[in-house]
């Protein structure tokens, strides 16, 4: 089965009800004075949603951060006024997406959300802002998770005070 | 307390921490003035033991400050964990009439936290450059001058080092070396085999790898290689003015320091034809107030050391202390660092480094070193790393298949060694190349706005295609691959090695200071930082302005003892 028929199929799957966001699709986002977006609970809990999905980490670990806090750090505190905007697009970009796909992200297995998502990354004339949307919260949720305490310390091994140095060992 | 003192030191960095360190152990009470606040060792290095996670943006700058400081921007080592330490544009501004990123750090102990800690000697072929090639003019002093004070200078900082035996990089007072990897050790041999007169060595460095007694008396420890020095270093494991130096200097009793200390000028007395004092302006409250002194060292680095000395005008110096010839600010230079390249060494595959160290190789200049040998004069010293890191998985898709991407298997080693150098190229003082102090426009302080004017010529182009030229036949001979090179194009003042501008030599009609450091028109004023450059050479700079403070200071305490001055 291809991803476009797997998409097929998770929309008929699903019924003809838009459950998408609930009231997230409702609410819109809003920018502060400064440029910096301002996300409401129920958009920051659709993120923390999207981030999951994208890279489910729930119960992991508590040392890895809440990626959305993150997300939103990043996205306002360094990005420009115009990447900014961009995620606020890509964002209703991509709740329409969902809404189209029939998928209601509070009850769409991940794997339904990662698949149609892929699948519309490889539209013909794909959605610039969407895409940036989705690559934004897909690298931002790996980095969070990369530069975690969790993978710092488990999988590089980070210590404050390093090991001693050796120049040349075997490996 | 009363406003008179034996010596005034301008500034509290790398070299005024050796001025007044010299001075102070000398007997001299002394006060140091610095415009920022004060900085002390261990108490105030706020991030010196975060870890990486605990950073908001995992050490990326927030788009705004970038935007608004768009030169310290560009400094490789400005970073959420050390910014704090850095000037930013918007807080002082200055003119670029040629574009200038100038990289400062105004607080007692000045650039001497972020420096990159290399420690080179300067030798002959350094000293002797300018008469050699008839650019700039003689230096007034030869290696034999300062040999003694940069022994002095490494015992006390700390240098790691192997005695490599080039006449180009004369040894020095070395703590042992670490060892570098085998592909170091294999470019080495390349060099050797391949290339005549071309050489790899451990880069020396500012720090103890094993500290001797004076070290300890410093209250510093075994550097045990965080590489986080920019942050500060609470063991001291490497040398900087704030653990070092000031601390030394303050344990005498003589000196007095002085943060948030605006020098306005240097106040000239036309009776005896010395300088009696200086003008200050509070950096909090505005207030000006003056202090006298018998001798006054002007280390505020290189630039504002020009600045100082330009607003210092009199009836008799009605164009700046000491600037008797209109060259005061003029022949100004710099480090040429625009070139760089890059390759994999896949070799030694079954190898990795263990750990981390504080520095990495250095390939001491080759070029014209003899007898000139190209169309560009001078030439230029390079940086060699070699690298091999653990890699994690490559993340893949989204979802489960994301996750397992990256938590599926721990980081290996299993890319190819990284290797890179980048260009040190001297660049030749030109008369073209200034700083200047605006007509108009003034700071905050009412201090005239700096105007920099620095560029690159046509002898640092034809030096940046010959560092690529020669560099790529280098590590094809050592069978490294996919080769990239890169002119960065940067502007000006990345290098952070700014010098000239009060030069020295030998004729007062042609220089600014004399073989001691004092102006050739007002004997009581020394400058010895980066402004007293004569010419660039490739070293780091910083291990040379060093020994000439330290040479200076106690040639002014024998001259005054003399009352000669």
């Amino acid at each position: 089965m291809d991803r476009r028929e797997a998409v097929r199929n998770i929309v008929l799957a699903s019924g003809a009800t838009i459950f998408l966001t609930g009231c997230a699709d409702r609410n819109v986002i809003e920018f502060l004075a400064d440029g910096k977006l301002k996300l409401n609970d129920k958009h920051l809990d659709y993120l923390g949603r999207i981030s999951e999905a994208f890279l489910p980490i729930e119960g992991v670990s508590e040392k890895i951060g809440d990626p959305v806090s993150f997300i939103m750090t990043m996205v306002n505190d360094c990005s420009s006024t115009g990447q900014i905007r961009q995620f606020a697009t890509g964002f209703e970009q991509y709740k329409m997406l969902m809404k189209e796909s029939r998928l209601k992200i509070k009850k769409a297995d991940a794997s339904e959300v990662t698949t149609v998502v892929q699948t519309a990354l490889e539209e013909a004339a794909p959605k610039e802002d969407l895409i940036y949307f989705i690559s934004s919260v897909r690298n931002l949720s790996i980095r969070n998770l990369t530069s975690s305490e969790y993978y710092m310390t488990e999988y590089r091994e980070y210590q404050m005070i390093p090991e001693p140095y050796e120049p040349c060992i075997n490996v | 307390m009363s406003n008179h003192f034996d010596a005034i030191v301008i500034g509290a960095g790398m070299s005024g921490g050796w001025s007044v360190k010299e001075l102070c152990e000398q007997g001299l009470k002394t006060l140091l003035l610095e415009r920022g606040p004060d900085v002390k060792h261990i108490r105030d290095y706020p991030t010196a033991t975060k870890n990486p996670w605990e950073f908001q943006h995992r050490g990326e700058m927030p788009h705004k400050i970038q935007q608004e400081n768009p030169s310290i921007a560009r400094c490789y080592a400005y970073r959420e964990d050390n910014a704090h330490f850095f000037v930013k544009d918007t807080e002082h501004a200055y003119i670029q009439d040629k574009p200038f990123d100038w990289i400062r750090g105004y607080q007692v102990g000045g650039k001497s936290l972020m420096w990159a800690r290399q420690t080179q000697r300067w030798s002959d072929f350094d000293f002797e450059g300018p008469a050699r090639d008839g650019f700039a003019v003689d230096w007034p002093i030869r290696y034999k001058d300062l040999a003694p004070w940069y022994s002095k200078v490494e015992k006390f900082v700390g240098i790691a080092g192997n005695r490599d035996g080039l006449d180009i990089l004369p040894d020095g007072e070395f703590l042992p070396a670490w060892d570098l990897t085998c592909v170091h050790d294999h470019f080495k041999q390349v060099l050797k085999n391949h290339f005549p007169g071309r050489h790899m060595v451990f880069a020396r460095c500012a720090h103890l790898s094993q500290p001797q007694e004076i070290h300890l008396q410093q209250g510093r420890g075994q550097c045990v290689s965080r590489t986080e020095c920019e942050r500060g270093c609470p063991i001291g494991g490497y040398f900087s003015a704030y653990s070092s130096t000031i601390p030394w200097a303050e344990k005498t009793g003589n000196l007095t320091l002085r943060p948030h200390s605006v020098v306005e000028s240097i106040l000239f007395n036309p009776d005896d034809g010395k300088a009696r004092g200086v003008r200050v302006i509070d950096a909090n409250s505005k207030e000006v107030i003056e202090y006298t002194a018998n001798v006054i060292f002007v280390n505020a680095g290189a630039i504002n050391t020009i600045s100082i000395l330009l607003n210092s005008r009199s009836e008799h110096f009605p164009d700046g202390l000491g600037n008797h010839n209109g060259l005061l600010g003029k022949y100004v230079a710099f480090h040429n660092y625009r070139a760089k390249i890059n390759a994999i060494c896949e070799d030694f595959g079954d190898r990795a480094v263990k750990g981390r160290i504080p520095t990495s190789g250095y390939v001491p200049r080759f070029r014209n070193v003899y007898r000139q040998e190209t169309d560009f004069l001078r030439g230029y010293a390079s940086g060699f790393g070699a690298s091999r890191w653990k890699e994690g998985g490559e993340p893949t898709g989204f979802g489960e298949t994301l996750r397992d991407s990256i938590l599926g298997t721990k980081p290996e080693f299993k890319g190819p060694w990284r290797i890179n150098s980048h260009m040190m190229g001297a660049t030749i003082p030109k008369e073209s190349n200034y700083v200047k102090l605006d007509d108009v426009q003034v700071d905050d302080w009412g201090m005239p706005l700096i105007k920099i004017s620095m560029d690159y010529d046509e002898n640092d182009e034809k030096m940046i295609q010959d560092f690529f030229i020669q560099f790529t036949e280098m590590y094809e001979k050592a069978g490294f691959t996919d080769i990239t090179t890169r002119d960065t194009k940067q502007a000006a003042g990345l290098d952070i090695h700014e010098m000239g501008g009060v030069r020295m030599g030998h004729d007062p009609e042609t220089s600014l200071l004399n073989q001691w450091n004092q102006l050739h028109s007002c004997k009581n004023v020394f400058v010895t930082d980066g402004a007293c450059m004569t010419s660039t050479s490739t070293q780091n700079p910083s291990l040379t302005y060093m020994a000439i403070a330290a040479r200076a200071a106690d040639f002014a305490v024998q001259a005054l003892k003399k009352d000669e001055i």
